[in-house]
């Protein structure tokens, strides 16, 4: 995996993914942090990018209209994304699944729980 | 009613903190230091659907200091103000998602507001409120709860 954007409004957030991605064996992607659904989208427009890992509450733009944004451009529709939220619940993970996220991990999450998460991705690679 | 509101709520709390920063709550404040309100700093979240209400997260500065320490892996003097508001913040939000998933209904959707850090201590007229008192790192730190559907008369 070489390049990974991760979208949350909050910099604890994003520290907290990071450190699990580089706890996991993917710290040798380049990491790229987004503080909301715009920039993420900006970012994974910029330059092909292997993961998209976002939250759903932000600002500017949510976690729900990126990935209909994502989803819904030819372009960008293949891009694998991981919705990590605290307001997940299998009623949501099934409608954020419809609108194709590959998986949703609710907060708090740790390395062995992304590691489970991104599993059958990195299994392909 | 009221056992599964405080049982959603600690373990609420339990859970995130003993996962984002490995510390242990606990609910006996016998030897717990307590610090004066102008020590602590307070962060809000609304929640809007299905139910209204708030939750306020109310933590000494000394402990936010050790958390965000290991959080960040930093030494405590290295830490910002700004880190400390977006921990906070980030610690709120984590609350709210658990304790929501574990008062509701197991299906149930709800929608969550943004964290926001440096507000007033909780003071509602508007609705009942609850406040809970919990230690950690031998530190009192408060979570309250507002919004009338959540205490049915």
């Amino acid at each position: 995996m070489n390049r990974i954007v991760i979208a949350d409004d909050s910099a604890t957030a994003r520290m907290f993914i990071r450190r699990c991605l580089e706890i996991i064996g993917l710290g040798d992607a380049e990491i790229l942090e987004a503080e909301n659904g715009r920039e993420a989208l900006s970012l994974v427009k910029e330059q092909p990018t292997d993961l998209l890992l976002t939250d759903l509450n932000m600002p500017v733009m949510d976690g729900m209209a990126l990935l209909k944004w994502v989803k819904g451009s030819p372009r960008l529709t293949d891009l694998p994304v991981l919705v990590i939220t605290s307001a997940g619940n299998p009623a949501k993970e099934t409608e954020l699944c419809n609108l194709g996220a590959f998986g949703v991990l609710n907060k708090p999450i740790s390395p062995a729980s992304l590691m489970e998460a991104l599993k059958p991705l990195l299994e392909t690679e | 009613m009221s056992e599964e509101l405080d049982a959603a709520i600690y373990g609420a709390i339990a859970n995130t903190l003993e996962n984002m920063a490995f510390l242990e709550v606990g609910r006996d404040l016998e030897d717990a230091t307590r610090y004066p309100a102008e020590e602590t700093v307070c962060c809000r979240l609304l929640i809007h659907d299905p139910l209204q209400g708030e939750i306020y997260l109310v933590m000494p500065i000394p402990l936010m200091r050790k958390i965000a320490s290991t959080v960040y892996i930093m030494p405590e003097e290295e830490l910002s103000e700004r880190m400390l508001l977006d921990m906070l913040g980030e610690l709120v939000n984590t609350v709210a998602g658990l304790f929501m998933n574990a008062y509701l209904p197991k299906n149930q959707t709800y929608a969550l507001g943004l964290p926001e850090t440096g507000v007033d201590r909780p003071e509602s007229v508007l609705s009942t409120m609850k406040e809970w008192e919990f230690q950690t790192e031998d530190t009192v730190f408060s979570l309250s709860l507002t919004g009338d559907g959540f205490f049915p008369e």
